[in-house]
């Protein structure tokens, strides 16, 4: 693995989001569980490492967690989330 | 399986000792960066280490005591829980086996704690007897922030998601503490030889 | 509509810079993208040892084949393998459209203000076809930030681009040709000034490049006046896409 895939955002890990959320995710925003701050999942910072973590632009707290396992994904998320509807 | 590429191989792997590489994984020449957040930046003249938890007192070392330390120097193969492996790695640091030596406790298990809000857990048998460091210069230099510098914790006969980066101190406890990675589907011990990666292994 | 695993076959492949290559792909039954999207890339070896990566689309929505542009990294396995092994008629697995929150279309108006740096021009060359396709006159400004005037993407489209109304502005941070009068600086408040438009004027801003890049960028155009959800950053990471 190369160093080309590290410090992403929310929108480059858009593909593994949306198989998650089945609707597209990189617009949905969310508000902060420890800062209150809101911004769109695209432009929060992901980090991958043994799994993914999406972090708060404005405070670094933990947004979203995945690991990807054989046969099943773990997620965790933090946070007040916003769909908004295509309606 | 997915449709082949034409021609393509992968990253290349060195001519290597197939004993010394775990199962399904491969060696690589290059150190891998992968980090769960931000590499954090404590001053060191803020940095400490600290042991607590299931102990009379907790014990804390500056920058400058663990320094002070007796310490040394050693060499390791390292094994990444996303298969890659690096051989034949170099360290300087102290043993957790010194840093535990005047500690009282009949605690089982530890949770390494560190910069950034990162946590693992390990059973206490896992990380003495020779087997666990607080590693602070990689290859004769000092440990880089975005390996784990200052310091970090080095298990190397565990996975190196157990090797917690920008480590703090160790929690003692009676009962084990599942940590960042380890309540999000990754095995509780993390033995590479055993294929621990998972909940299921 | 889920995402699923495509095979896309190659078209054709051209050389963009020494660096850099522009793969165009056919692929049957394409949704069409946003200006801006990506695609994600996964190669698979006869062991079955597989790598992905993200590429942004370069092309525009209204061209007939999908076409990435890969800036080829010393060490990168997948950007490699793209740059000097992948040729016409192989097949490449990919998926795609991604990405909602890093896009432009004409209904989405200006004014337009593309800073990118290196090969994070890519996508907002996309933005820039689209718009031109769409005949879209909105008032578009493009900073690009590259080291020489040899890694300047699609070059002669600049220039054309810039002969037909588009503010085109060029730093060149570490070699300049001769006679050479545009910047040659890191990208500063003064430049971000000079370029325009006024952060009154409200435009959406896009930045896209290296992430130290972005960061800084995106902070400037905030400081600036900017506000901060009208400035769409993407991020390539330490070195690059």
């Amino acid at each position: 693995m190369s160093d080309a895939d590290q410090n992403l955002d929310g929108n480059g890990i858009g593909g593994l989001l949306e198989e998650i959320f089945v609707v597209e995710p990189t617009t949905a925003e969310r508000i902060c569980q420890s800062c209150r701050s809101r911004h769109p999942a695209g432009a929060h910072r992901a980090y991958i490492a043994a799994g993914v973590v999406l972090r708060c632009p404005s405070c670094s707290d933990v947004a979203v967690r995945v690991s990807e396992l054989p046969g099943r994904r773990v997620v965790e998320f933090r946070g007040t989330w916003i769909f908004e509807s295509s309606a | 399986m997915a449709p082949v590429s034409r021609g393509f191989h992968g990253r290349r792997r060195a001519d290597i000792d197939t004993t010394k590489v775990p199962p399904g994984q491969y060696v690589v020449d290059d150190f891998p960066v992968l980090s769960a957040g931000p590499t954090p930046h404590t001053p060191l003249d803020e940095w400490s280490f600290t042991i607590n938890g299931a102990v009379d007192s907790p014990t804390s070392w500056s920058w400058e005591e663990l320094l002070a330390l007796p310490s040394e120097t050693f060499t390791v193969d390292i094994h990444c829980v996303t298969k890659w492996s690096k051989l034949g790695t170099q360290w300087t640091g102290v043993s957790v086996d010194v840093l535990l030596q005047d500690v009282d406790t009949s605690a089982e298990y530890v949770s390494a704690f560190c910069d950034g809000g990162y946590t693992t857990n390990l059973p206490l048998d896992d990380v003495t007897d020779g087997q666990a460091w607080v590693a602070y210069e990689f290859d004769g230099e000092p440990l880089e922030a975005e390996h784990g510098g200052p310091a970090r914790l080095l298990v190397p006969h565990l996975y190196l998601w157990k090797s917690a980066k920008w480590v703090r101190g160790l929690t003692l406890l009676d009962h084990d503490e599942p940590g960042f990675w380890e309540t999000l589907g990754y095995h509780n011990r993390g033995d590479p030889w055993k294929e621990q990666r998972y909940w299921s292994d | 509509m889920p995402l699923t695993w495509r095979l896309g076959t190659v078209v054709a492949t051209r050389t963009e810079t020494p660096s850099a290559k522009t793969i165009t792909l056919d692929i049957p039954d394409w949704p069409g993208h946003l200006p801006g999207q990506h695609v994600d890339v996964r190669l698979t070896a006869e062991d079955g040892y597989q790598a992905q990566r993200s590429y942004s689309i370069a092309s525009s929505p209204e061209d007939d084949h999908l076409a990435l542009t890969v800036e080829r990294l010393d060490d990168g396995e997948v950007s490699v393998y793209l740059c000097d092994e992948l040729r016409a008629d192989d097949q490449l697995e990919l998926r795609g459209p991604i990405g909602g929150y890093f896009t432009w279309q004409a209904e989405d108006g200006g004014p337009l203000l593309l800073v990118a740096g290196g090969s994070g021009l890519v996508p907002l060359a996309a933005m820039l076809r689209h718009r031109a396709a769409a005949r879209a006159d909105v008032d578009t400004r493009l900073l690009l930030s590259a080291g020489r005037q040899d890694d300047v993407l699609y070059r002669a489209e600049l220039e054309r681009f810039a002969t037909g109304g588009i503010g085109v502005h060029y730093t060149l941070t570490r070699e300049q040709p001769p006679g050479w009068s545009g910047w040659s600086r890191r990208v500063d408040a003064d430049m971000l000034r000079e370029m325009g438009p006024d952060a009154r004027d409200r435009p959406r801003a896009f930045v896209c490049g290296p992430t130290p890049f972005v960061e800084r960028v995106a902070s400037l155009l905030v400081d600036a006046g900017h506000e901060a959800k009208m400035v769409k950053t993407e991020r390539f990471g330490p070195t690059g896409g």
